[in-house]
């Protein structure tokens, strides 16, 4: 028996000397080449060197400092596309006004509405190149970050918790690339279409429309839903199957091991602990860098969203129904291309948590 | 791509509807125009599902 946790002793020293280089073993090289947008850089290993020796610290108002300032800088390219839009607008409206009712005032109407929604089209096609551009930077962020957690995480002995992992981050990387970016970007598509037909046209594609979005909605529903399930059995499972584990290999150096029992149940404690803090620090860094990657198009997204919803308010009062109803409709295009976004970013960043948070802590 | 196809042809009905004369032919032709929407659409929907599965 003695030799045996002499030999756990001898595996535990080994685990240390290697949680002791794992700060500078962890490969930032290939997050960091996915957080480049327009570029902006942000130093990951100095984000990480800052959390291990406790210099970092995330204070509310500073990140809301920092996403103001990020709305801001955001606000110039928004504008220029929100500028044309009005400008389609009000051409449509001036043209409108200036083309005489008859006969074939029909046509030259539906041509004039044709030109300007297939202008915003064409300027919202910009939005969905970004947004899946976005998606696709999260995917590939998880199957780097994957690597890096499992292999930080054996460190710490928890051994089930790394086996979830893996499955838990294959899942949403393949959720984001197949479902999200296959599916879900095509039905916004049809939807983007489905709603300028529906603005231009005299054809009823009202319900077409609504099924569309209803699908969309469902679709996204479904996959968070099936996330969340996951997770939350099979991290509650294997972090219970860890904190057992250790605590009963504590407990057993503790009574059966004669003198020196205590101090080694001891030194467990304290290299499991320092592993849990290369644990966070790595959850965090990878938490911060999947903000990151998607911050910048969710928020021109999201200005979009709005400045399309304020300018078919202001614009009403001057314009036709057929183009205040493009500009509402295209405005609820961006609605559900903002929180597609949101979507893919919140199961990217509990992933990232279950790393950080769920484990055996919680038994202790 | 599909889904621009369908938008095409919604908008060349809209386009014939509002510079044909009332009567029988553009009743015809927006039926004709009405089918091949819903064979596209069902195509889409087909289509989309089959990514899934």
């Amino acid at each position: 028996m003695r030799k045996v946790f002499l030999c756990m002793l001898a595996i535990f020293a080994f685990a240390f000397s290697a949680l002791c280089e794992a700060g500078q073993a962890i490969d930032f090289s290939h997050i960091q080449a996915q957080l480049t947008y327009e570029a902006e850089m942000i130093d990951l290993r100095q984000i990480f060197t800052e959390i291990m020796s406790g210099e970092f610290s995330i204070e509310p108002g500073q990140v809301m400092d920092k996403v103001t300032g990020a709305v801001y800088g955001r606000v110039g390219s928004v504008s220029k596309f929100l500028t044309k839009a009005a400008f389609f607008m009000l051409m449509t409206a001036f043209f409108k006004r200036l083309t005489p009712e008859g006969k074939n005032a029909k046509g030259a109407h539906l041509a004039i509405h044709l030109i300007v929604a297939l202008s915003m089209y064409k300027e919202i096609s910009v939005f969905f190149a970004l947004a899946k551009e976005a998606i696709e930077r999260i995917a590939s962020l998880i199957d780097a970050l994957t690597p890096i957690f499992v292999s930080v995480i054996a460190l710490t002995g928890d051994a089930h918790t790394s086996a979830f992992i893996t499955p838990l981050g294959a899942f949403v990387a393949g959720a984001l690339s197949t479902y999200f970016q296959k599916g879900a970007f095509r039905i916004l598509e049809a939807l983007a279409c489905l709603c300028l037909a529906g603005a231009v046209s005299d054809l009823p594609l009202g319900k077409l429309t609504d099924t569309v979005r209803s699908m969309f909605k469902w679709l996204i529903g479904v996959i968070v839903s099936v996330f969340l399930f996951f997770m939350s059995t099979g991290g509650a499972i294997a972090g219970a199957y860890d904190g057992a584990f250790l605590k009963g290999l504590k407990f057993a150096a503790d009574s059966l091991i004669p003198i020196v029992g205590s101090d080694i149940a001891g030194k467990m404690e304290s290299i499991t602990g320092s592993a849990q803090l290369v644990k966070s620090a790595a959850g965090v860094t990878g938490v911060i860098a999947l903000v990151s990657a998607c911050l910048m198009p969710a928020i021109d997204v999201f200005l979009a969203m709005w400045g399309l919803r304020a300018l078919s308010a202001i614009v009403q009062c001057v314009s036709d129904k057929e183009t205040t109803n493009l500009a509402d409709s295209f405005s609820g295009v961006f609605s559900l291309m903002f929180s597609l976004i949101l979507a893919s970013l919140c199961m990217a960043v509990m992933y990232a948590g279950v790393f950080v948070g769920i484990g055996r802590r919680a038994l202790f | 791509m599909r889904m621009r196809a369908f938008l095409c042809l919604v908008l060349v009905s809209s386009a014939l509807s509002a510079l044909m004369p009332e009567g029988n032919a553009r009743a015809s032709v927006r039926m004709i125009m009405g089918l091949l929407g819903i064979c596209m659409i069902a195509a889409f929907l087909r289509e989309t599902l089959l990514n899934f599965l």
